[in-house]
């Protein structure tokens, strides 16, 4: 990767990352959407969407309201397509072992990543009481500075999320890259399988969450007929 | 004597005022959530209705703890700002602009959340999650067009129709019914996601009584995973599980 790729990762990770919580939230934040566009911009838009489809379900339900802090599921996804980029050249007849690899350290590695927005959250306390303070001494224009100091917290909390995820599974990686074929040889089970299970896990996430009336029945219902016409189709 | 007039908000300013309203979280901090957010994305228009030397105790009653729905957030300001503009005019006014604020913050974020983040956003991701593994590469923009489409109205329409109607404005989202809306959409969730379960699977070209016990496990396995998802258990942990079981089980049936 070169110095152009790195600063547009940069920005992405940043814009998405003020999306998640600092501003406007348009779901540009959605693993999903900063996957695909992060593929997009690095060419490697194929890998980068099942990267995509992989994470978006897994912690759809952990809403961000009020103090509730959910894994960095935008850091991580991003994180896991630049993960592709520097290491598919390395394993071009293992790809699907190196997507569900860097599927599952992402997985780990959001639940670490969430501790930088928690961070940010701290750090604002203090832009809070110095606004407060300057309040009380009649000085309110310092309301403004300090409220849109905010958004450069969140901004290095997500490029410290996305920098600390990309470093650690490239340590990683760049060790099991010795072990890869044995790694394939215990997971011999078919990769588009194995990716397969990320969202179905997400489902069943998402399910947990939901508890309303006749839940597994609608489910249950709803996958044998779509998977009927499917068939007949 | 005539009944003072309070000062108007054009729309160029309504607009303003919900543009402010993205960036109600950029400080959201611990101590008072909002609170900073909430009290600059008002300072302009109160800096039209009082004094500077008057301006600085207003902005205190707004300076404390306040949370509430991203989205709606524009509804509660225009309607805080209607109701302040009579107050610094000297009109009678039921409620404190600052005080209505604070009695409406919660119940619209209960109703807000449950719609958007929990209803409305889960459907969509779902939907697209479906169509990106049915093949459809513009699945992502579609997930952004279509979440932001309902929410660019609540958020510009929303803040005029606070501003036009003041306090009235809980009433009508009220009356909106937006909790059964949620919950309608939740079901609805619950639907897309057996559809997106079987696009998933669909697609192995395997003979029947293969598929069928194929479908069933896939089945037993989301339903383990949601026991044990409800029961505390992280959600890496069930991934990790789910993967070592499926390929041992799969080492073992070769």
């Amino acid at each position: 990767m070169n110095l152009a790729n790195w600063l547009m990762v940069a920005a992405v990770s940043t814009v998405a990352g003020l999306d998640r919580t600092a501003m406007a939230s348009v779901m540009l934040a959605r693993p999903l959407v900063c996957a695909a566009l992060m593929g997009y911009l690095l060419d490697i838009f194929v890998p980068a969407l099942q990267l995509g489809i992989m994470l978006e379900l897994l912690w759809l339900m952990r809403l961000p309201v009020g103090a509730a802090v959910a894994p960095d599921d935008t850091q991580a996804a991003i994180g896991a397509v630049v993960l592709i980029k520097l290491f598919a050249v390395h394993l071009p007849e293992h790809h699907w072992e190196l997507v569900v690899s860097v599927g599952l350290l992402v997985v780990v590695f959001a639940e670490i990543g969430k501790c930088f927005d928690v961070w940010a959250r701290h750090i604002n306390e203090r832009l809070f009481l110095h606004a407060q303070r300057n309040l009380e001494r009649g000085c309110w224009r310092s309301l403004v500075a300090n409220h849109y100091c905010g958004l450069l917290v969140f901004a290095v909390a997500s490029l410290a999320s996305s920098g600390f995820i990309i470093a650690s599974g490239n340590f990683i990686l760049n060790i099991g890259l010795g072990y890869i074929d044995e790694i394939a040889f215990l997971f011999p089970v078919d990769g588009r399988m194995l990716a397969a299970i990320f969202p179905i896990t997400g489902i069943a996430a998402t399910l947990a969450v939901i508890r309303g009336r006749h839940t597994v029945a609608l489910f249950v219902a709803s996958f044998a007929v779509t998977y009927a016409i499917l068939e007949i189709v | 004597m005539s009944e003072p007039v309070p000062v108007a908000v054009s729309k160029w300013g309504l607009l303003r005022l919900a543009l402010r309203c993205l960036f109600v979280q950029s400080s959201w901090n611990y101590r008072q959530f909002q609170g900073l957010g909430w009290c600059v994305a008002l300072l302009p228009e109160l800096r039209e209705f009082y004094p500077s030397d008057k301006l600085a105790a207003v902005l205190s009653k707004y300076l404390r703890y306040f949370n509430t729905n991203t989205f709606f957030v524009s509804s509660v300001a225009g309607a805080t700002i209607a109701i302040e503009a009579k107050h610094s005019q000297g009109c009678d006014v039921p409620i404190e602009a600052h005080q209505y604020a604070d009695a409406v913050m919660a119940p619209v974020a209960a109703v807000g959340d449950a719609l958007f983040w929990g209803g409305y956003r889960s459907l969509i991701c779902c939907f697209a999650v479906a169509l990106a593994a049915y093949g459809f590469w513009w699945a992502p923009i579609l997930l952004v067009v279509l979440f932001n489409l309902p929410v660019v109205v609540v958020r510009i329409c929303g803040v005029w129709i606070g501003y036009n109607h003041g306090a009235a404005v809980i009433g009508m989202v009220q009356r909106a019914h937006l909790a059964d809306v949620a919950l309608v959409l939740k079901r609805a969730t619950v639907v897309l996601l057996g559809a997106v379960c079987a696009v998933l699977v669909h697609g192995a070209h395997l003979p029947l009584g293969w598929a069928m016990a194929t479908n069933a496990l896939v089945v037993a396995i989301v339903l383990a995973a949601v026991f044990c998802l409800r029961k505390g258990v992280p959600t890496a942990i069930v991934l990790c599980t789910v993967i070592v079981s499926v390929t041992t089980l799969s080492k073992l049936l070769m």
